[in-house]
Order: C-alpha cells, then structure tokens, then sequence
C-alpha cells in the first residue's frame, strides 16, 4: 500500500492537475508521426502501383526511406516539439504565477525539492510516453508493410534520442524563462529571449560586419548565427544527420556522438540553473515581470542593445547608407526598448521613464559598439595572421568549378559545395605570398571598379582556427602576377582546385555514369567513356606548365566537360593550345576542331549593337536618377542589327571573335565586348560538325571591325 | 509553540514587517490584529513556510519552518483568497489534502460538510466567498494539524458559521491542543475567539497580551460622587487610563482588578457606583492610548 504524503502519491496527485497537457501531448504525437508515416507509405504504394518502381528492391528502399523520413531524423517535428516543450514546462510550474496557488503549495508539507523533481518527472513523461507509443506504434504499422529493417530502427532509434535531448533542452529553457519570470506573458518573451536572442544577436553580427568591413565573408565564412540558438541548431543538426547514408557509418557516430554530449551538458546546465532559480525564487515574486530584480538592467541593456543595432542596420539600409539618420534611428529605438522594458518590468505605462541611469548606459554600449564598428576599432579588416601562426592556406582564385565527392560505400557521386571541397582539399604553403597578396588587396579598400576581384582565403592556424577572410586582387596590376603565380602555380594548388587532379576516380566503376563531350563553342563532340583515364592522365600531365600567367594571357581553345551520374552540372577541364598531350588524344578520338573559325564554312553574321557604352555614358551626362535616365535613354539610343555576309567582311569579323558560351576562365573579364552581340549561321555541306548550325560570339574588346562600328552605329 | 523573533521582510523598498518578536502558545487562540498592510498576511505567510524572511528567525515548536516539511505538517494555512483546484469539489479537495496530510480525518470532513451544508459534489467555483471559506476551514480542521493559520478567514462568515466554526475550536482544542492563528483587521470578530491578541501596526508589534490578563487588568467604573471631596480621595490613589465626565456621572477607565477597585470604592462615599463590562474594543483603546497610538485610527474607523 502507498504511503500518504510519498513521492508517487504526490506525482499522482499532480498528474491529475495536468490533464490537458497530456491531451495535447498524446494528440501532438500519436497523431503526427502514425499518420505521416501512413500518408507515406500509401503514397508510396500508390505509386509502386502505376509502376513508378521498377523493381522491388527499389519499392522496399523506398519504403525504408519514407519510414525514416517520418520517424527518423526530420526537421519538420521541430516546432511540434518546441511547443510542447514550453506548454509542458510552463503549465508545470505556472503556479508560480499566481499568489493563491503559491501560498497553498509552498505553505503544504511537500519539500521544494519533491515538488520541484514531480513536476519535473511528470513533464518528461507527458513528452516520452506518448512519443514512445507514437514511434513503437509507427514502426509496428511500418513494418506490417515492410518497411522496416535493421538501419530503419537504428536510425530512428538515433532520432528519438535527439528529439528528447531537444525536447529536454527546450522544457528546461522554458522552466529557467518561468523561474526569472512571474507572469505568463513576460515568461512567453523569455522563453523567446532564451531561443532565438542568441541567433538575432549572431545574425546581428555578421550583418554588421557585412555593411561595415570589407574583409567579411568570402566563400569560407560559414554563416552560423544557430551555434548560439539550440532551437535552430536542431534544424541545422538534423537536416545535416539527415543527409547522412549510413547509420552506422563513421560520418554519423562524428556527429551524432558529439551532438549528444553537447545537446546533453547543455540540458544538465539549463535544469541545474532552472532548479537553482527554483529554489531561489522569493514567494513574492508572483505577478512580477522579473522574479530577480537584480538581472532587470541587464535583460533591458541586452535586449534594448539588440533592438538599438538592429534599428541601425534598418535604418542605414532604407536610408541608402545615411549613417547620421541610422544614428538617430538607433539611439531613439534603444530609448524606446529601454522604456518598453520598464513599462513591462512595472506593468505600468508610466515607468517609461524609470531608471533613466540603466537606458543611458544603453545609449552608451549601441554607441560604442557602433564606432567598434565604424573605426573598425578591433581591426578586423587589417587582420591578417602572424606567419609563423598559419599552418597552412586554402583560397578561393580561379573560375567557377563543380566539384563532387566519390562515395565508396554506396559507389555513388555526391555533389559538394566549392566550400567545402577547397577547405577539405587545399593546403597552401606559400604562406608568405598569400599574405603579401592580402596586404595589397587591403590597399584597395572595398573599391570594386575595373577589375579587381574577391578572393576568399582560409586561414588555417596552428592554433587549430580557422579564419576566413576576403580580399581584392587587381587581376590588371602586373605586380601581383609574380605573387599569384607562386600560388596558382603550385602543385598544390592545382591539386586543391582542379577536381580531376585528384586521384581517387574509379573510372572502371564510373564508366556507365560519365559522359564526356569536348567543345570548342560551335562544335560539340562525345568522347567514349572508356577514355576517361587517358583523358585526365593527359590532361593532369598538362597542368604541370600551368600557372597564373599562363592562365591570364592565354585563351582556352575548348573545353572538356564531364556530366557524372544523373546530375545536370558539369565539371569542366579548360583547354589551352599548348595542352599538346590532350589534344593530341583529342585529335585520337577523332574530337579535337580549332576554335578558330573558317570563313568558308560561313553562310553569314548577323550583329546587334546594343551601344551599352554610350547609353551609360548617355546615363551620367544626363544627371538623371539611374532609374529615371535608362527610361529616358531608352528612348533615345536603340539597338542596330546588321547582316554580313560578303567573304572579307566574314573574314575580318571571325578572326576578332570568341564563342559566347565558353567563360573567360583566367583572362581579365572585360575582355570581350559587351556593345555587340554576334550570331554566326554556319553552311550546312561543312567538313566540320556544326552541330545548331548557328552560334553566338562576342567581340574582343577593341577589336570589332571598322566597318561594323561604322554599320551599326545610331 | 511557535517563536517569531526580531522577524523583517521587506517587499522592494516596501518594509512590510519590522524586527517582529511575538510567541504563540499552544493550544490558545491567537488573534493578530491590524490595519490593511499591517504586515499581518505577511507574517503569516512567513510563519506558514510561505516567504522567507529577511531577517529574524522563525521556529514552530523549536524546527525552522521555511522549507521544513515536518514543522509544516504540524501546520495549515488558510490564505485569504484560498485557492481550490479548477473545476475541483470538495471531495477533490478532500482526496489532495488527505494525501498530503497524514493524519487528515475523511469521515470527520464529510460529517462536517453535512453539517454545514455544503454540497460536496458541487462545484467549489460556484461556492460563494463565504462557503469557500467554511470549506478552507473545515479542510484545515481535518487536516489535524497542530496549528492552523487563518488570514482574515472569519471576514464575512455569518455570525451563525462563526459560532459554529468557534464550537469546532473549542472541540479541537480539547481534543487535541489545536493552536488557531487568526489574523484579522477587524478586533470585532476577534474578540469572541481569541484568548491572545498581537496588535501589530506598519510592519511592528504594539502590543502582544493574553486577553484575560487585559480583560483582568482594566476596569470600566461609572459611579457619582457624593461631593468633590470625594471624588478627590476615590480617584487620588488610582492608576486611571481615562475619565469622562456627564453632568455628575464619571465613566473612568483605570488599570486595576476588580477586586481592588471594589475594595477601594467601598471606602468611598458614591451615590451610585458600577462595574462596567470591558469589550475587547475598549481594553485595545485604553492599552494603545497608552502606548501612544489612537486605536480608532488603526483598525476600528
């Protein structure tokens, strides 16, 4: 027989006053995830009927892969798991609120400590055992249908681990925000402070940086404002577990074990604060905003600091970068926030102007922390690593590249971002050169007019950090090529950017997968996929004469583009003339044509001026506002069409053009001529295989013919 | 018994209690009484384990009670508004304290309600204040605590209830050495209860004194006097708290026993002489006066 006055007869007792929670916790959830899953599986099924499946082992990964994606690592239960977190913590301790309930309770012979733990307990259970039942119920309904196995119930098993620590980290927040608090609608800000300031305040940042320094981003910042926010990380976390293949692989244990073991110090340090605050907590505190009045200047000073700096960046955006209107901004919303907050901490409209010591501090730090960024006070944009402190490098300089990674286990392609693979594959150790060719990158400021261009660079620091940085290279200015070419033209630069430089292709295994064409522009031939080896062998000994300068005064004569797996990306291998060892095979596959085109292969060129020139120079002369002047010059500057077609005109014409679709890869960018816009209609009885029989082309710059300028001028 | 000794609390900048020292004897009534913010529910709810105080030490018989379940199963506390479960009657009620309290007595509870004709399946929601407050009561009753601590619970029971209520002291008392604690503003409805009295006033104790003594201790005595002689030689010797004087009639408050005052009045020459029965307004108006205070303009106006 149970004792009166024991734990269980306690819990119990509480347990009836928490009814409808466990209403809502079992509808959340018994609800959700049987029926998802059901939906799923009989969409699936639907469609294994009308033969979308070919085959039964196709039919049963299917069927694996809709369990998963509705019990399994799946960000879409995050917010159905947040609001029961808050609804169970809040309803649990919302006696604190109200003084009748806290003279019954605190006055009855049950200790803090028994208290505290029931209601504790008794929220998890309300979350775990209708999540329990919900998922056994899920796997049961799965796996009358087949679709469940081993990896199935491993992975969900691995979610519903994250799901609690998640649903424990967001209970526990949500009892420290009711322990500061004293009423439900301050605890609802609270609890709002709790997940999300951390993530405004991040976002906040970097926005800050971004309109301030010039240095900010670059390819290997990675922008993540949820490491401060656990109710975002999740979504992060678990889209990222999501997309792992294998549960059990070694890519999942990396990040599952330590998503655990932070997710679960994190929920320990939450409930220790939160029973602390418990037992801290003063009767009195009932019907207040703030429970310790001790921490009001500082809740008001961070949130009103927030709002202030968010005003600023507002205001410097829909003002065009009107700092002194941004100030204002800023200064007027720090103040209001402040009298808000006292407002709300006195529930009393008139306290706006309380504790006007505690606003002026405020206004003090958004000022601060504005001319910390104005004057770039911590040098953020001179910052650049001692030598002797950077292990080694990765940047980001050179044309665009698709980049993938070869999957051994599943021997499948997984495409990556150029991010992640230069981080992972480039190791730079010209240290020297990289940061000489920063310091005169950072001589430039953020000026952006000819053509400079922004470099990312990855500093990689014994220390273990890891810095991103951008910065401008002039590509015109002579002096940096000696600079460039120390990088571009190290092996381990060309190792680190060039996918097909990396030896780990399995090209056997590939064969049936990879499509491989060689362009020039008009002329697009296939290569066999059985010489693929050859083909990157050949290509690979040719890089070793690259370097900078070869790269920017020389034009690629074609390009060799590989489409690997069902993806509509290609990754490219640029061509140059003096790449003898892949032409020459080119030339063996029968693939190879110049670029250079045959003006007896010509029936005509047709070309338009769009005289971009003048109508931008039409725009400045005529003061008019830009959007207002392309209306007015619009009016009076038309493009011109002509046709040519007589064979000295053809010959001049295609002996100063380049084909449009191919990039200008290393070269300057304003290389071609942006006025006109060249249509090249190829004869139909050609030697060569034009293959569209039309082409479009661009002019070098400063090199379209005399008499084409003259023809199509206004 | 329960010690409140040099006990403070204050509410922000707020000093509710100040530096109270008061003891509570067992098995006695103990009546505080006190303005609005008198600091009475205050000291209440820090002699129930409610608040804790800032200062000062509280102690139910010899334990600390702030977060002590065993000095808080010798007690009950009956709240001004006291609260009942949403949409709970009171069997709910019943069924929570009797598994909280050990020794809470069910058949009593129900024999008690029938008494006082609450329904126990009705709605406590659809109770009026004054049945809200029989019920705290009986529940706290039942509860068979050793003290039970009610704030301003009396306010607005009809004088039938209060009698009713005060019989059940009175049983409980005897039957088992209950210790009711009363606070109230109101001296009236005190004054029927108690047989101890803590007068407190802007958070401090004015007076503290069983009522018996004070009742014992003063004397109301209207009588004429034959001459002014008199009057000189009845009054000269006496230690007298106040006099009024119509026509000849002399109404004097003086702090004395009855047996004095009638042994000295003997000596006396009066036309008429009477001892007037003392009501616990006037012994408070007499003992504050002294002290310095007019008591009208703290709990009677």
């Amino acid at each position: 027989m149970t004792s009166k006055n024991s734990f269980l007869v306690n819990s119990k007792e509480n347990h009836k006053r928490r009814t409808w929670v466990w209403i809502v916790s079992i509808l959340a959830q018994l609800l959700i995830y049987p029926s998802v899953l059901t939906l799923y599986l009989g969409r699936i099924k639907i469609w294994n009927k009308e033969g979308a499946y070919p085959t039964e082992a196709l039919f049963k990964k299917v069927m694996y892969d809709a369990t998963v994606e509705a019990i399994g690592f799946q960000s879409k239960y995050v917010i159905h798991i947040l609001i029961l977190g808050v609804i169970i913590a809040v309803q649990g301790f919302s006696y604190l609120y109200d003084k009748k309930k806290v003279d019954m309770y605190k006055s009855v012979p049950v200790s803090e400590k028994r208290r505290f733990t029931i209601i504790y307990i008794n929220g998890i259970l309300i979350y775990l055992i209708p999540a329990f039942i919900a998922t056994l119920l899920s796997l049961l309904i799965a796996g009358v249908q087949g679709a469940v196995n081993g990896t199935v119930l491993a992975e969900c098993a691995l979610a519903f681990l994250v799901n609690l620590l998640y649903f424990l980290i967001v209970y526990h927040t949500s009892m420290l925000a009711v322990m500061l608090t004293g009423n439900l609608v301050v605890t609802g800000f609270a609890v709002l402070t709790f997940l999300f300031s951390g993530y405004v305040a991040v976002m906040l940042y970097n926005s800050l940086k971004w309109l301030f320094f010039d240095t900010v981003g670059g390819l290997f910042t990675e922008e993540t404002p949820h490491k401060l926010s656990i109710a975002m990380e999740y979504l992060a976390k678990v889209n990222r577990l999501a997309r792992i293949k294998s549960v059990s692989s070694k890519e999942m244990m990396e990040a599952i074990l330590p998503l655990y073991a932070k997710w679960f110090v994190v929920a320990a340090l939450l409930l220790a604060l939160s029973y602390w605050c418990y037992r801290k907590r003063p009767a009195e505190a009932t019907g207040q905003a703030i429970a310790f009045p001790v921490i009001k200047p500082f809740v008001k000073v961070f949130i009103s600091a927030i709002v202030g700096l968010s005003a600023f960046y507002v205001a410097e955006d829909v003002s065009y970068h009107n700092t002194a209107f941004a100030i204002f901004t800023m200064v007027v919303g720090c103040v209001l926030c402040c009298g808000v907050m006292e407002a709300i901490y006195d529930f009393d409209i008139r306290s706006v102007i309380r504790h006007l010591a505690s606003t002026g501090t405020c206004v003090v730090i958004v000022i601060v922390i504005f001319c910390i960024f104005q004057f770039d006070v911590l040098g953020y944009d001179t910052y650049i690593p001692a030598i002797d402190d950077i292990e080694s490098i990765a940047v980001d300089i050179g044309p665009y590249q698709q980049y993938w990674e070869w999957d051994s286990a599943d021997e499948s392609i997984t495409y990556v971002s150029d991010t992640s693979y230069l981080k992972e594959n480039m190791f730079l150790t010209d240290i020297e050169a990289v940061c000489e060719l920063v310091r005169k990158g950072q001589g430039l400021g953020g000026v952006y007019e000819n053509d400079e261009r922004f470099i990312s660079v990855l500093y990689r620091l014994k220390s273990g950090r890891e810095v991103s940085k951008r910065f401008i290279v002039d590509w015109n200015d002579e002096s940096n090529e000696e600079l460039l070419n120390r990088i571009v033209g190290t092996k381990e630069y060309r190792d680190g950017f060039y996918r097909f430089m990396k030896d780990d292709i399995p090209y056997d295994t590939l064969r049936k997968q990879i499509r491989i064409t060689y362009t020039n522009g008009p002329i697009e031939c296939e290569l066999p996929s059985a010489s693929a080896k050859r083909l990157r062998d050949a290509w690979a000994k040719d890089m070793e004469q690259f370097d900078f300068t070869m790269a920017k005064h020389n034009r690629v004569c074609g390009v060799i583009n590989w489409k690997i797996g069902n993806s509509y990306s290609e990754t490219e291998m640029p061509i140059y003339e003096s790449f003898t060892n892949t032409i020459a095979l080119l030339k063996e596959y029968e693939a190879y044509y110049p670029m250079q085109l045959r003006a007896e292969d010509i029936d005509g060129i047709e070309i338009t001026n769009y005289h971009v020139d003048e109508q931008e120079e039409a725009e400045i002369m005529s003061g008019f506002p830009e959007a207002e002047a392309v209306d007015v010059v619009d009016t009076q500057i038309k493009p011109v069409t002509q046709y040519f077609e007589e064979p000295q005109e053809i010959e001049e014409i295609i002996a100063a053009v380049f084909p449009q679709e191919i990039g200008y890869y290393w070269n300057s960018r304003d290389m071609l001529d942006r006025n006109f816009d060249i249509l090249i209609t190829f004869k139909t009885d050609t030697e060569y295989p034009y293959g569209r029989g039309f082409y479009s082309y661009k002019f070098f710059k400063g090199q379209a013919p005399g008499f084409v300028v003259e023809r199509t001028a206004q | 018994m329960i010690e409140i000794y040099d006990v403070s609390k204050s509410f922000g900048s707020i000093k509710a209690v100040d530096a109270v020292s008061v003891t509570i004897k067992e098995n006695t009534v103990f009546g505080l009484i006190g303005t609005n913010g008198a600091g009475k529910s205050t000291v209440l709810r820090m002699v129930a384990g409610v608040m804790k105080p800032d200062e000062g030490m509280i102690a139910v018989d010899n334990m600390p009670v702030y977060d002590n379940v065993e000095a808080k199963k010798r007690m009950f506390f009956i709240a001004d508004e006291p609260y009942f479960f949403s949409g709970a009657n009171a069997i709910i009620m019943e069924r929570y304290y009797s598994s909280i309290y050990e020794n809470f007595n069910k058949e009593e509870f129900y024999l008690y309600l029938t008494k006082f004709n609450l329904d126990k399946d009705r709605k406590i929601s659809t109770f009026s204040k004054g049945m809200k407050k029989q019920l705290a009561l009986l529940l706290g009753i039942c509860s068979h605590t050793k003290y039970l601590f009610c704030d301003e619970t009396f306010d607005g029971l009809d004088p039938v209830m209060r009698q009713g209520i005060k019989s059940i002291f009175a049983k409980e008392m005897e039957e088992r050495g209950l210790t009711p604690v009363i606070a109230s503003h109101n001296l009236r409805e005190l004054e029927d209860i108690c047989d101890h009295v803590g007068l407190l006033h802007r958070g401090g104790v004015l007076l503290s004194k069983d009522l018996e003594d004070m009742k014992c201790n003063i004397q109301k005595v209207q009588c004429v006097f034959t001459s002014a002689e008199e009057e000189r030689k009845a009054l000269g010797n006496l230690e007298i708290l106040k006099k009024e004087q119509r026509g000849s009639l002399s109404t004097i408050t003086l702090r004395s026993t009855k047996e004095e005052v009638m042994a000295h009045f003997a000596t006396v020459s009066t036309v008429f002489f009477e001892v007037l029965p003392l009501s616990l307004e006037e012994i408070f108006i007499s003992e504050t006066e002294v002290v310095g205070y007019d008591i009208k303009k703290l709990i009677l106006s």
